[in-house]
């Protein structure tokens, strides 16, 4: 190799940086960092919200117009608390029987912190961090610090005082508050059964306050609220002791500032909204991540007749945007913008046609709005981002995005709840599965298994449409993915679905990828009826392709679009088998029946236990993935014959992996060489274990699913083969697996999908129990596998 | 150019968050080629990467020669890298049917030898043909960054390009034999 060779590779690859830059990210982390507390001597009244949402519990509840002379209770707490560099409040309050308390330490200099269910606040003035106790992983939010006067006001409210209270000397009821004599005030308004005691000290601070509430005659305490002056804390109180592996959350300029409308990667006004696309991610070379908006212009607001509403939502769902599949993950809204991130699939059009020819990435947006007279209107509009500059980013790296903005929007509105894995389960339910309990690597399978079924239809009894979303909003009018289907105990009745009537003849054309026909393919059609027993489905009807490749069906009946599948098989010699693919919306849109076929190669093979004897009962998936998309191909799963034997066509071009899956020997992922003859592929014998589901009493949990899943997976482009089982506990919580080899993880369900059979097991809803990971490499197999639920 | 002792000085003194992405941006390929070169998996040499720096940010003023900031990074790194190396092994013992991480998509075969290359070289030929290649720096910036005299600097590119082209040889050559299947 010559130096100038060696030079221009160094060159290439110089241009072609497989690295990221981690500059942004590696100043993002340090510039979060937390500050060192210091004394600057001046004065620090500022607060933070919620510990003013903390006292405020105690007293917007308690506290009625107290006058102290001629002052408010409010004034003189404030007072109070001005005077003192630094005091301490200790609150209770009680939640039927159960008392919650919180505690806030508070010096002038250096701070506040707040500590109450199970949620700890550390404020230093100028920002504000908080975070939940007893998770090592937990997110921390960044918030700047609150106005010490607004504080107070939460604090002690006044319109929400009635005025009809008023105050009694109660001398039996003086006592000590934290070693110091006080003297008591009831106070009380026209309704008996409440009273308000207050403790006021020798210098007429208030120091304690507690709401009683009269219960079978008797005063029962509902809240407290202690406050001691002049009593400091220990620095340890006031250092950021946030947990050792936390993220910081940075919500202090919200939704706008992590996507402000100016550095928008394209935007768009039209009829008064605002369409904005403000991130476009190519994932994997294969879809593309999409962070968008939609806004009501102030412009709207003045020249309309009347003012235009706020934009309701932007409009995603499971299904067509157009020009491909997406998968809604989430949305936002935030002072009145509605942010919505997705994944989307273009289809094969797209890819070939506008994003080779045009450079640019078409995305719709459709926002829903009311306009004048309040009547609700849907705005639509086209961007075109360019795709120039465009880095590719991984699955991961995207959802990891994701996950962080997701966090961001939690931060900004607790009520979002949890952010969530949503299934839609075999028996029409949803599971959820919380977002902080899901790695970003299971979410990447969980999305590739999706668009696996988007993309080849063959849903093969596991249907798992995954989407990320808030639970609580799961039906919300957002159009959100997924819509909660109805259950079988029907809380909403199903609606009618839709049916077509097929014509009696269908005809259409088999072609190659140069659209040139293929005489003599063998046409199979079959309507898959998932909700129905298999032996009950229409069809199968077979015919040939005549010399201009066409062929011809009759077929009576209907079918439903949104239940059914309208599969064809074609098998050509030199070309690739068709075997899975859903030819519905091609069909609905008049496009069917054309079928294109790639160019094929034939393989044969076998596969062999470790002795070299063949092996029955074997199912293999092989898939295709090309770098240019355009050769994605899956066989779907084949089951051998008895010896073992397999012979299949499949495309030239490209990588093609397979999974392998057999009951008496370990599964495996086989790669497809360039050979004709793949040979004798050998199994592992593997080690088959059994274990058992049990509660945190040791009782068996019987009936449930337990999931075993490889942890690694193979990727071919588009595609990721899995392999995975997933077995039923007996009534005495016993499970027995088949042989296994590498590492599994091993999760307890009511349902998972089993890979090596192609269907979704289903069980009785678990307890909690911890994943547990498996090397079958390294274990005894006559040991007893333990799946116990979390203490 | 700012020299790494400014750029140190402005991080320690000021705070500055500029300053130290001005280091990241310099250093970050060489220390993701070292890291690399231990761990193959694109995600967690970005991982590590990121760590690394971070590291540094932290320690930034126990450095004591700004012109050993590259070696001192590349300590790190393959530091950081050997711990995680550590505990990938503990977690994911090898197998017959090893699954390649998803580095392959990010890193084509081309990149992917000639990376192992650069790997390979010595820390301070690394760290000049790194500067040289892939940062574009001049043989004077070069020289500046390391505190190293012109002709020491040119001496050390002119041996470091030449192992690099002996192992991509020796790559080259390798990758003529075909691989065995997984049977």
């Amino acid at each position: 190799m010559s130096k100038e060779t060696l030079e221009t590779r160094l060159e290439q690859l110089q241009h072609s940086w497989p690295g990221e830059s981690v500059a942004s990210q590696v100043v993002q982390t340090i510039s979060q960092q937390p500050p060192i507390f210091r004394s600057n001597g001046r004065s620090n009244r500022r607060f933070f919200p919620w510990f003013g949402m903390l006292a405020a519990s105690v007293a917007l509840i308690t506290v009625g117009m107290w006058m102290m002379q001629h002052r408010t209770l409010q004034a003189a707490v404030q007072e109070g608390l001005r005077r003192t560099p630094h005091w301490h409040v200790l609150s209770e309050f009680f939640i039927g029987d159960q008392a919650v308390t919180g505690e806030i330490w508070f010096d002038r200099d250096r701070g506040f912190r707040m500590e109450s269910m199970g949620q700890i606040i550390v404020d230093n003035g100028e920002r504000s961090y908080s975070w939940s106790t007893g998770d090592p992983d937990a997110t921390v939010l960044l918030r700047p610090s609150m106005d010490g006067a607004q504080l107070i006001s939460n604090l002690f409210d006044l319109s929400r005082i009635p005025s009809d209270w008023s105050k009694h000397r109660s001398e039996k009821d003086d006592c000590e508050v934290i070693g110091k004599p006080c003297r008591a005030y009831l106070v009380s308004g026209p309704e008996p059964a409440k009273q308000f005691l207050v403790q006021v000290d020798t210098e007429d601070r208030p120091c304690q306050m507690i709401l009683q509430e009269q219960s079978n005659e008797k005063w029962k305490v509902r809240s407290s609220l202690t406050i001691e002056y002049e009593r400091g804390a220990s620095d340890g109180k006031f250092s950021l002791d946030i947990p050792a592996k936390s993220k910081i959350i940075d919500v202090r300029d919200g939704l706008e500032g992590r996507f402000p409308l100016d550095k928008a990667i394209e935007s768009v006004e039209k009829d008064g909204i605002v369409f904005a696309v403000h991130d476009l991610l190519p994932v994997d070379q294969d879809f593309f991540y999409v962070v968008s908006s939609v806004r009501a212009t102030s412009k709207s607001s003045t020249v309309a007749s009347k003012r235009l509403a706020e934009v309701v939502a932007q409009e995603s769902s499971h299904g067509s945007s157009g020009y491909g599949q997406q998968v809604g993950m989430f949305s936002a809204e935030w002072q009145g913008v509605h942010y919505l991130w997705r994944l989307i699939v273009p289809d094969k059009s797209l890819q070939s046609d506008v994003l080779a020819k045009t450079g640019k990435f078409p995305i719709q947006l459709v926002a829903n709005h009311l306009g004048p007279n309040q009547k609700p209107l849907q705005t639509r509009a086209e961007l075109n981002p360019p795709l120039k500059q465009l880095q590719y980013s991984t699955l991961e790296q995207v959802i990891s995005k994701a996950r962080t903005d997701g966090e961001l929007v939690r931060g900004l509105d607790k009520r979002k709840g949890p952010l969530a894995i949503a299934k839609s389960m075999s028996n029409g339910e949803m599971e959820f599965t919380s977002f902080e309990k899901i790695t970003n690597e299971d979410y990447a399978i969980e999305l590739l298994k999706t668009r696996w079924q988007v993309r080849t239809g063959d849903t093969s009894g596991f249907a798992l449409p995954v989407a990320l979303q808030s639970p609580k909003e799961s039906n919300s009018s957002d159009g959100i993915a997924p819509r909660i289907t109805p259950n079988a105990a029907g809380q909403e009745p199903a609606p009618p679905r839709a049916e077509v009537v097929l014509p009696k003849r269908m005809e259409g054309q088999i072609v190659d990828s140069q659209g040139d026909p293929v005489a003599r393919a063998q046409v199979t059609l079959q309507i898959r009826r998932f909700s129905e027993d298999p032996s009950r489905e229409p069809g199968p009807w077979t015919t040939m392709s005549d010399a201009n490749g066409n062929y011809g069906f009759s077929i009576p009946g209907t079918i439903r679009p949104d239940w059914d599948e309208l599969r064809i098989r074609v098998k050509a010699d030199g070309f690739t088998d068709t075997s899975v693919r859903d030819y519905m919306k091609e069909y609905l849109s008049g496009k069917f029946p054309l079928v294109k076929l790639l160019d094929g190669r034939e393989i044969t093979g076998r596969f062999v236990a470790p002795n070299g004897s063949p092996i029955p009962d074997i199912i293999v998936r092989f898939q295709t993935g090309t770098q240019d998309l355009l050769g994605d191909w899956d066989s779907g799963p084949i089951r051998l014959n008895e010896e073992g034997k397999f012979t299949v066509s499949i495309p030239r071009n490209g990588k093609t992996a397979a999974a392998v899956y057999s009951k008496c020997f370990a599964q495996r992922f086989l790669d497809v060489s360039a050979e004709a003859d793949q040979g004798s592929v050998r199994l592992a014998a593997g080690k088959s274990m059994r274990g058992r589901v049990v509660d945190r009493h040791g009782i068996a949990v019987a009936n449930t699913v337990v999931q075993v899943q490889n942890v690694e997976m193979r990727v071919v482009h588009a595609f990721a083969l899995v392999l995975g089982i997933a077995v039923r506990t007996d009534d005495a919580g016993f499970f027995q697996l088949p042989p296994l080899q590498g590492n599994y993880k091993l999760s307890v369900s009511n349902a998972a999908p089993d890979f090596s059979r192609q269907l979704q097991e289903t069980g009785k809803m678990p307890p909690k129990i911890e994943e547990r990971k498996i090397n079958f490499d390294a274990v005894n197999p006559n040991e007893l596998i333990i799946l116990r639920e979390q203490k | 150019m700012q020299t790494n002792s400014e750029l140190i000085q402005l991080v320690i003194a000021n705070r500055d968050h500029k300053a130290f992405a001005c280091l990241v941006e310099r250093y970050e390929r060489l220390v993701w080629t070292v890291v690399w070169h231990r761990l193959r998996d694109y995600h967690l040499t970005q991982d590590v990467t990121q760590d690394t720096f971070l590291i540094a940010h932290q320690r930034l003023a126990e450095l004591q020669n700004p012109d050993s900031l590259g070696f001192w990074l590349t300590t790190i790194a393959g530091r950081e890298a050997e711990k995680v190396k550590k505990l990938r092994r503990a977690s994911q013992p090898f197998t017959n049917i090893d699954v390649p991480s998803t580095d392959k998509n990010a890193v084509s075969e081309d990149n992917r030898a000639l990376l192992e290359a650069i790997g390979a070289l010595p820390d301070h030929e690394r760290e000049v043909i790194v500067l040289r290649y892939i940062n574009s720096r001049s043989i004077a910036e070069v020289a500046q960054l390391t505190g190293r005299p012109v002709g020491t600097v040119t001496k050390q590119i002119s041996r470091g390009v030449n192992r690099l082209r002996v192992l991509l040889e020796k790559h080259d050559r390798r990758a003529t034999i075909p691989i065995q299947d997984l049977r």
